[in-house]
């Protein structure tokens, strides 16, 4: 029910950023004003405090091998990897993954075959803003919520998008996977603090030396 | 078939074709010369709606274009091999083949227009799942012919096919604009190269600067010293 | 406009100085803590706008040096006993040396401008936090400065804050009227409408971006010192806030990031209406109130409240109206160049391949002071890409460019603007927020090496040369295409060039117009200016050129006066084929 609805949330907004041609920089600055008034309205609906949502599978540990896992992470990854997959797939083989991946190469070559690329925008708007709510979906169910938190996620959704630039589902499976797990194991092998460190040197040194990607 | 009457196009406030107007019949081949500048990409452009018209009218079959919105062009049986070809070039050979039929009434026939160009082209078939970015000049010539031989088009554009392709290159892909023509199809060649147009077109028109000034079939042109001062300025 | 000029920088000190005495009213605390608070913002988002609104390089790491300057105040007060007062240079200088570092870095990369460069922002706060929080900097509980005294200048030491606070904001908006004005300003706007163009006019882009940037973040430092003794406990959480930058960000975009006091006016507007709203209930809704007048106000004034304001003075002042002349103007009149034979401008074996085209495969070429050239050959013949290579916009692959006895092969564009070379482009790209006559006065200062005074008389008379004086305060979008031609004609000329590069500027004009440009093109010969110029139109090219050269497949065919060079059997071939030849 919530996946959907941020669906259309999503149209809704690029068919604002249309009308109003809107150009990246300033739609950045209005989303982040959308965010300013979504936090206050959470805060107002939920108060500031720190909240758990309480379900049956945050309580679970499964025992694999000789390690125990959460359910709740093991849902989040196993959902992460599946969308990826169906993405890809869907990318790859489907016709209006196709025409989206000629969209993004030369636009107006797509739309000289056919391709409705109004249409295509605000599909892929809605279903980025689905995917963002799959995605706070899990934070929610493995992590403690709270208004004060929003901000400190950007990093990781501003890490989102650099991989994301490389535009290759499978590679950004792969590079997520690499991300994270170099957190983990700096967390292992020192300080946990340290972790976000070794992710976002990783993802400065990318900008630098391979911005094209 | 095609009835272009007194177009003007213009980039901005630059007006780049004045004042052109000129005829395709059914499964005639005509062709569109002029030297670099002369607005022969522009013409083409608007006529796919690439580009908006600044007044003038595009009529295919008697059918106002401009009421058509851009992405439906190719519904009306209008395909285009752009300039520089703009193949998708992450794309393999295939895909790109494919998305030339993404039009509903093409897809349908998908099959079929797929091993007509794969006959037309075995080489593509051979390179099916090669991404298109990595093939030489003259095969990705042949991938965006083929592209648009899958909208299954009534008029085919062609925007220069002869640009930066080594000769006997060119006389190949020259063959197979005439071997489609021979199937039926009507094509409007934009080009460069008087030569190899003039040997397959059963009519001609000459651009300058934004101009129609001369038109006429090849031989009644050929050594047409107005083609000479088109090209070279007046002697 | 220039009346104005010494009211505003009068103004300000006025103001700051009214505002020094306030403390003496003795009102009640809560004014000063206001008051503290606007002289905070206005100083995070006027810094902020110094690099990001001007250049057009938007950060998103104002959090990280701000912090930076907060985490030096902390250490060194608390832990090393350094007097308050002095720990603050120290606060703004480690900001400021850490910025310049990274920018030193990052600037030189060509590929990092736009969102790249805020992601790259962005994470550097968080390295910087992580670093904060894992190093004895913090560590976790958060540095207590309630001991730390702080000296009490003009009362309390809460007065004391504020002064410091009034003092920073005083210094960063008079920094950002200064810098406004002048010529750093100048390049920095060009940067924003255009980097490339920027460069090849000689605008030193990487020193600028990288002295606007040390700038920002050593205010933000200074700022960030003064808050930690504000707020007396310091965590990393709160300091390096993402929120915090993200609300400067707001505040100068509310405000109008093109004006200098447009972020202050921002934050004045958003700290003000965040605590008018206070009071029950609504004092957590203000806060989506003012997201939503952002919004407002960025999707219909896109240049900010700022921008509102001088959009509609213009409209009360009237467009001015006025035809473009070509009445012949006086302007200073040089040696009217006679053609020798001294090549100007040489070319050896000049190669230069783009992914497997080779575009120039070994142009040989040389052009004589005073002459037109025409260079001219099929398409895909090489011609832009030759004069890229020349102005400095690509590099060459390989052989020589010498002009006027220096090599230029490898030099930078900006540098090659210096020695006298310029150049139009095809679809005219002028600095679509300056005016027409900054757009020249740009060029005459930092092609011509002049002042901004000497520039904009200078560029007034380019102007009138080329018949555009009257349009001299409009900006670019309100020209037609003939008008703007002329103004990057007027641009190339202002730095004085001795060789000018035309790359088909006749292309979409009439017949009409294109009379007038020859016109020009010849009287820019006759002031003394060599001109080389691209054209594909052949009437223009007979009538204009004095010596025409012929590329074709990326070298040279051809070349000589230009009916017998078109008559060239070899020519012929290029353009129709053999059969013609």
């Amino acid at each position: 029910m919530i996946v959907p609805g941020f669906f259309v949330v999503g149209i809704l907004l690029e068919e604002g950023f249309l009308r109003f041609k809107i150009d990246e920089l300033t739609s950045l600055i209005v989303t982040f004003g959308l965010t300013v008034i979504l936090e206050s309205l959470i805060q107002w609906i939920w108060t500031a405090d720190f909240r758990r949502l309480e379900s049956p599978y945050t309580r679970v540990s499964l025992k694999v091998g000789t390690l125990f896992v959460g359910l709740g992470g093991l849902l989040a990854f196993a959902a992460a990897v599946l969308l990826t997959l169906a993405t890809w797939a869907w990318l790859r083989w489907s016709y209006l993954g196709k025409a989206a991946r000629a969209s993004a190469q030369d636009g107006p070559m797509a739309g000289a075959f056919g391709v409705n690329r109004r249409r295509l925008a605000l599909l892929l708007a809605g279903l980025s803003s689905a995917y963002a709510a799959v995605a706070g979906l899990f934070i929610a169910l493995n992590h403690t919520l709270a208004p004060s938190q929003i901000y400190s996620w950007i990093g990781v959704v501003f890490a989102a998008v650099i991989i994301g630039r490389l535009g290759n589902a499978l590679g950004l499976l792969a590079a997520s996977v690499f991300i994270a797990a170099s957190e983990a194991l700096t967390m292992a092998v020192t300080a946990p603090g340290w972790a976000p460190l070794v992710s976002f040197t990783l993802l400065i040194v990318i900008l630098l030396f391979r911005p094209e990607l | 078939m095609l009835e272009v009457d007194r177009l003007e196009v213009a980039h901005g406030d630059a007006v780049a074709v004045w004042d052109v107007s000129l005829t395709v019949r059914p499964r005639e081949l005509v062709t569109v010369v002029g030297p670099n500048g002369a607005g022969k990409t522009t013409l083409i452009d608007a006529i796919a709606g690439l580009l908006p018209t600044r007044s003038g009218t595009i009529r295919l079959d008697g059918r106002d274009l401009a009421s058509v919105a851009p992405h439906q062009l190719c519904r009306h049986g209008i395909a285009l091999v752009p300039e520089g070809r703009r193949l998708f070039s992450a794309m393999t050979v295939e895909e790109n083949l494919e998305i030339g039929c993404f039009a509903p009434a093409a897809r349908q026939r998908r099959g079929e227009s797929l091993a007509r160009v794969y006959a037309t082209f075995p080489v593509l078939r051979e390179r099916r799942r090669t991404l298109a970015g990595s093939l030489s000049g003259g095969q990705q010539q042949m991938v965006a012919i083929g592209r648009a031989l899958m909208a299954m088009p009534r008029l085919l554009l062609l925007d220069e096919p002869s640009l930066g392709l080594a000769p006997q290159i060119v006389d190949q892909v020259f063959e197979v604009v005439a071997g489609i023509h021979a199937d039926g199809v009507a094509v409007l060649l934009v080009e460069q190269n008087i030569v190899q147009a003039f040997a397959i077109a059963a009519r001609a028109y000459v651009l300058e600067q934004g101009r129609i000034v001369a038109e006429g079939t090849p031989s009644e042109l050929a050594r047409d010293a107005r083609i000479r001062e088109a090209y070279l300025g007046q002697q | 406009m220039s009346a104005l000029r010494l009211p505003a920088g009068l103004g300000l000190v006025v103001a700051a100085l009214a505002l020094a005495l306030v403390p003496a009213l003795k009102l009640p605390a809560f004014y000063e803590s206001f008051l503290y608070l606007v002289f905070f913002w206005i100083s995070l988002a006027t810094s902020w706008n110094i690099l990001s609104g001007y250049a057009g390089y938007f950060s998103f790491g104002h959090a990280a040096f701000f912090g930076a300057g907060v985490y030096t105040t902390a250490t060194l007060t608390a832990t090393f006993n350094v007097p308050f007062l002095s720990s603050l240079p120290a606060a703004g200088l480690v900001a400021a040396l850490l910025g310049s570092v990274i920018a030193a870095v990052v600037f030189r990369v060509r590929g990092v401008r736009g969102e790249l460069f805020g992601l790259l922002t962005l994470a550097v706060t968080f390295v910087l936090s992580t670093i904060a929080l894992n190093t004895r900097l913090d560590g976790g509980p958060g540095v207590f400065l309630a001991a730390v005294p702080v000296p009490a200048l003009f009362g309390t030491p809460a007065t004391t804050l504020y002064h410091l606070a009034l003092g920073v904001a005083f210094v960063s908006v008079f920094a950002a009227l200064a810098i406004y004005r002048s010529r750093w300003g100048m390049g920095l706007f060009a940067i924003r409408d255009d980097e490339d163009v920027a460069e090849v006019l000689g605008v030193p882009t990487y020193r600028y971006k990288l002295a606007a940037f040390a700038l920002s973040c050593f205010i933000a430092g200074l700022i960030g010192g003064i808050h930690a003794m504000f707020v007396t406990y310091v965590t990393v959480a709160e300091t390096f806030a993402v929120g915090l930058a993200v609300d400067a960000i707001m505040m100068a975009a509310l405000g109008g990031t093109r004006f200098w006091y447009g972020p202050a006016l921002g934050a004045v507007i958003v700290t003000t209406l965040t605590q008018s709203l206070t009071g029950g209930e609504s004092a957590v809704l203000n806060r989506a109130l003012i997201g939503a007048i952002l919004i407002a106000v960025i999707v219909f004034l896109p240049n900010g409240v700022a921008g509102g304001f001088r959009r509609r003075a213009r409209r009360a002042a009237g467009a001015a109206a006025g035809a473009v002349t070509t009445a012949p103007v006086t302007v200073k009149p040089e040696s009217p160049a006679r053609a020798t034979s001294a090549p100007l401008l040489g070319c050896v074996e000049v190669k230069k391949a783009f992914r497997g085209l080779q575009a120039l495969a070994g142009v040989t070429l040389e052009v004589r002071t005073g002459e037109i050239l025409g260079l001219i050959g099929p398409n895909g013949s090489g011609k832009s890409t030759l004069i890229n290579v020349v102005s400095g916009y690509y590099r060459v692959d390989g052989g020589q460019i010498v002009l006027d006895g220096h090599d230029i092969a490898r030099v930078r564009a900006h540098r090659i603007a210096g020695l006298g070379l310029a150049r139009t482009y095809q679809i005219p790209r002028s600095f679509r927020r300056l005016r027409v006559v900054d757009n020249v006065a740009l060029a005459a200062m930092f092609g011509g090496g002049h002042g901004r005074a000497a520039g904009r008389t200078l560029a007034r008379s380019w102007l009138a040369f080329t018949g555009l004086e009257a349009k001299a305060d409009a900006l670019p979008d309100e020209l037609n295409l003939l008008e703007r031609k002329f103004l990057d004609l007027a641009r190339a000329l202002a730095s004085e060039p001795r060789l000018v590069l035309l790359d088909e500027v006749l292309s979409g004009l009439t017949p009409a117009q294109m009379t007038d440009a020859l016109r020009l093109v010849r009287r820019i010969r006759d002031r003394g200016t060599t001109v080389v110029f691209v054209e594909h139109i052949m009437r223009a090219v007979l009538d204009l050129a004095d010596r025409v050269v012929v590329l074709s497949g990326g070298r040279v065919i051809a070349e000589g006066p230009p009916r017998q060079v078109m008559r060239d059997p070899d020519v012929v071939r290029a353009y129709l084929g053999k059969a013609y030849a």
